[in-house]
């Protein structure tokens, strides 16, 4: 079991479902982030990395976002329990 | 009977950016909309009119948005539309908020805002059909039991469906009329929260009501500056900028927002996200019973299965070249045919202008070379921007935009800039015209604002003509196709090198972004709806005739009257006379072969070309002695450093409303009339032109600062015209101006001077 295991989202393997613990709350960017759905408990998942390296592409809530790495540092996110 | 006066109305359009909120306005207004801007600012003002008997309703299709939390110019103006800020007597009666059914959850939390100010709402809830198809089931009646207000489910393409909605529209109204629901959002709202939005409300009440200004907050705009104090204080200052005393105001509102942040622990809150966190629980309490997820198998959705392709490391970059070059050929094929027909248009009006004989020699250079000179330059860029903005319709009516941004964000972040940038700016090496309009693509107003002021340093098509002139008189012949061709390759990227770091410095210097970042939707793929097109092109080519069109056609007037006066006939003929004694000669001579009764063909001949000659001759003395050329002569020494003489210098300046004039203006400047950069003419003039001591004015080096100058000077009124209206600020068109023009001298000087120190 590795449920205290901790990490962001930068972090994640493709398509790897996690759920968000915590943002790391500094910026107008990141309160627009949490307006269109990053919040705690959500499921999130990366679905793409762009050609170039950044940005990603997420799965929220229903939808389709795309972010950068460095934005994707400030969401602390912990590996859901059956994977 | 007695007619009754019609009852109006105003509806505004809200809804999440991808809910085909502009394709439910298209369907409900159809021709009946008009488009214009917001004063002060240059969001696009949309106004649709829905009338029946009884009814007028205007209805305001207002941006795309997912918060009302001002921080942007839509945010803002959104805001103040639906306050009646912005226009006291036009509040929004109504909000048509549009909602897309297989995201409902983040599509409520504009929606709960909107509640929160106290206007009623319809909700109108548009591609069911995709949710089902991810397995989403909505249940109305229970959406309905938890939201009393007036909800309808429709396919924005389905005639039926519209016309329900039309119908369902008129009757909420006069429903509203007659009875007011007392549903209210807020008793969805923790209880802390609500007393704590109330506790500022009151505070905020209290601090206008102490300085004597009428002015009263709302839920979102204590939620703004709650989460972002800066921006806050930005949008009630530009609020307060009628108010004399209103820096000192602002300041003590610093101390004040302060105090009541301080105070948000008495209301055990103890941090933004808390506030966000709150609302979308409400979300979930309301929507528990409503949607319904049924397990798919995971399958793909159509959009996941071409996304896999289209986003994919190799195969997505290759559809993006794809998709950018047929868009970029298509601008130059499909554009020049109808560029080429519009200007034999005008020239035919112009021939027929010269032949009617109808008007004297000054009225005649005005309407020709004034007026419908003036025009045609307008209207030559019509093709080119209704072929851009038909591809950008259908690339973002589809979805395909966010990816193509998605793709090229990392070529444009190290700027400050984002992949919003990248299409406006590849149009531009086109023509920065339908460049800068496309800007309208790109959501954040700084990014959007460095973009338009970097976008004219892209290599335009105007430009083009005078590389190949040079290159083809001067690096061709001496170093062969292949230096040729690098050198047109090296003068297109020089332009986009430079315009990176001028961005660079723009963004982290001057205009200071720190926090840009980039945050975009990936929509679902849709096939993009004729009609949104159709409106989309229709605006863009209108917006372009108005607004920049009369800016274009009064600075052809001033131009043209710079190049034509003082038009010294006297001095002209003056000039000419050892032209006219010659002619003389000639014609006596002519008379005298006739007279013996030996016609000689060649003399025929030899006066027609000595005519043309003479009317050469009068063209280039005018336009060297015009106000433009003689200001040329006077430049001349600032452009001696460059490596250009007198007559370089005129032609610079004569193309300074529109670079590639300057072609046409060597032309009349070295007498061989009309020429363009094929003409062989004007080539072995430029090879044979010497300085007064003997030396050749061209050299390679020459042409090659002098081509560097025209790829980076702001040669173009037109572009200058167009930022004008798209950032509604002469600064921007001045800027512009004045850091294109000293970049193209100091490199053009840089270059010439160690090309000179290196080789000769």
């Amino acid at each position: 079991m590795d449920s205290f295991n901790f990490t962001t989202l930068d972090k994640i393997q493709l398509n790897q479902e996690v759920i968000i613990k915590k943002i790391h709350h500094n910026n107008s960017n990141m309160t627009r982030l949490m307006e269109m759905g990053i919040i705690p408990e959500e499921k999130i998942k990366i679905l793409q990395v762009a050609p170039l390296g950044d940005p990603i592409e997420v799965s929220i809530m229903e939808y389709k976002l795309c972010i950068r790495k460095k934005d994707a540092a400030n969401i602390e996110v912990i590996y859901a329990k059956n994977s | 009977m007695q007619k009754i006066a019609k009852k109006e109305f105003t509806i505004a359009l809200v809804g999440n950016p991808n809910t085909g909120k502009t394709t439910v306005f298209n369907a409900l207004c159809g021709m009946r909309q008009r488009t214009g801007n917001y004063p002060g600012v240059t969001v696009e003002k949309r106004v649709g009119f829905i009338e029946n008997d009884d009814y007028i309703l205007e209805l305001y299709d207002l941006p795309g948005l997912y918060s009302l939390r001002a921080t942007s110019n839509d945010e803002k103006i959104t805001l103040e539309v639906l306050t009646g800020r912005l226009d006291k007597s036009k509040k929004q009666d109504i909000i048509l908020y549009i909602l897309d059914a297989s995201n409902l959850k983040r599509n409520f939390y504009l929606l709960l805002q909107l509640l929160e100010l106290n206007i009623p709402v319809i909700l109108v809830l548009t591609m069911i059909d995709i949710a089902e198809k991810k397995g989403i089931k909505i249940d109305l009646k229970e959406l309905q039991k938890k939201l009393p207000i007036p909800i309808f489910a429709i396919n924005a393409k389905n005639h039926e469906d519209i016309t329900r909605l039309k119908e369902g529209l008129i009757k909420s109204i006069s429903n509203l009329e007659n009875s007011r629901t007392n549903f209210d959002i807020k008793n969805y709202y923790p209880k802390n929260i609500l007393e704590y939005y109330n506790h500022c409300l009151a505070q905020f009440h209290q601090f206008f009501a102490n300085h004597h200004i009428n002015f009263s907050l709302t839920y979102p705009d204590i939620f703004l500056c709650l989460t972002d104090q800066n921006e806050f204080l930005l949008y009630i200052n530009d609020l307060l900028k009628e108010n004399e005393n209103h820096p000192q105001i602002l300041q003590e509102l610093k101390d004040f927002i302060a105090h009541i942040k301080e105070g948000s622990k008495e209301f055990m809150i103890f941090s933004n996200a808390q506030l966000i966190q709150a609302r979308y629980k409400i979300i979930e309490q309301i929507l528990k019973d409503v949607i319904k997820q049924e397990e798919t198998q995971e399958k793909k959705t159509f959009t996941e299965t071409l996304d896999s392709f289209l986003i994919h490391k190799i195969w997505g970059l290759m559809a993006f070249l794809l998709v950018m070059s047929i868009m970029f050929q298509s601008i130059y094929t499909w554009a020049s045919p109808l560029m080429d027909w519009i200007e034999s248009f005008f020239n035919f009006l112009k021939e027929w202008v010269s032949s009617s004989g109808l008007f004297s020699p000054l009225l005649e250079s005005f309407i020709n070379d004034g007026v419908i000179g003036g025009v045609g330059s307008v209207v030559v860029f019509v093709p080119q921007i209704a072929i851009l903005f038909l591809f950008i319709a259908i690339l973002e009516d589809s979805g395909y935009l966010a990816r193509a941004s998605f793709l090229m964000d990392k070529l444009l972040s190290w700027t400050g800039l984002n992949g919003r940038a990248f299409i406006p700016l590849i149009s531009s090496f086109a023509c920065a015209i339908p460049g800068i309009m496309s800007t309208r693509v790109i959501s954040d107003d700084k990014v959007r604002t460095s973009t338009i002021l970097i976008a004219p340093l892209m290599s335009c098509s105007a430009r083009l003509p005078v590389y190949v002139l040079f290159i083809g008189t001067f690096i061709e012949p001496k170093y062969g196709a292949l230096i040729a061709g690098f050198c047109l390759f090296a003068m297109h990227s020089i332009g986009l090198i430079l315009a990176l770091f001028v961005s660079l410095v723009l963004n982290k210097k001057i205009l200071k972004t720190p926090s840009i970042t980039f945050i975009m939707e990936l929509p679902e793929y849709h096939i993009p709806s004729f009609r949104n097109i159709y409106f989309r092109v229709i605006e863009a080519v209108k917006s372009f005739l108005k607004r920049a069109g009369t800016i274009i056609f009064a600075m052809s007037i001033v131009i043209w009257a710079l190049t034509y006066f003082p038009h010294d006939e006297e001095a002209a003929n003056k000039h000419i006379q050892p032209f006219m004694q010659d002619l003389e000669t000639l014609i006596r001579m002519e008379e005298e072969d006739l007279k013996n009764g030996n016609p000689f063909p060649e003399r025929r001949i030899q006066i027609e070309l000595l005519q043309k000659e003479i009317e050469k001759e009068m063209a280039s003395f005018h336009l060297s002695n015009s106000y433009l050329g003689r200001m040329g002569k006077f430049i001349e020494p600032v452009f001696r450093p460059l490596g250009f003489d007198w007559k370089l210098s005129v032609g610079i300046l004569a193309s300074f409303p529109a670079r590639e004039v300057i072609i046409s203006a060597l032309g009349i400047i070295y007498n061989v009339g009309e020429a363009n950069e094929e003409s062989e003419s004007l080539r072995t003039k430029l090879l044979n032109e010497k300085f007064p001591d003997g030396t050749p004015v061209y050299t390679p080096l020459t042409a090659i600062s002098l081509m560097v100058f025209f790829a980076l000077c702001a040669q173009c009124m037109s572009t200058l015209a167009v930022i004008k209206k798209e950032l509604g600020d002469w600064k921007y068109p001045v800027y512009v101006f004045l850091y294109m023009t000293s970049l193209a001298y100091i490199v053009a000087l840089i270059v010439y001077q160690t090309g000179k120190w290196l080789f000769y």
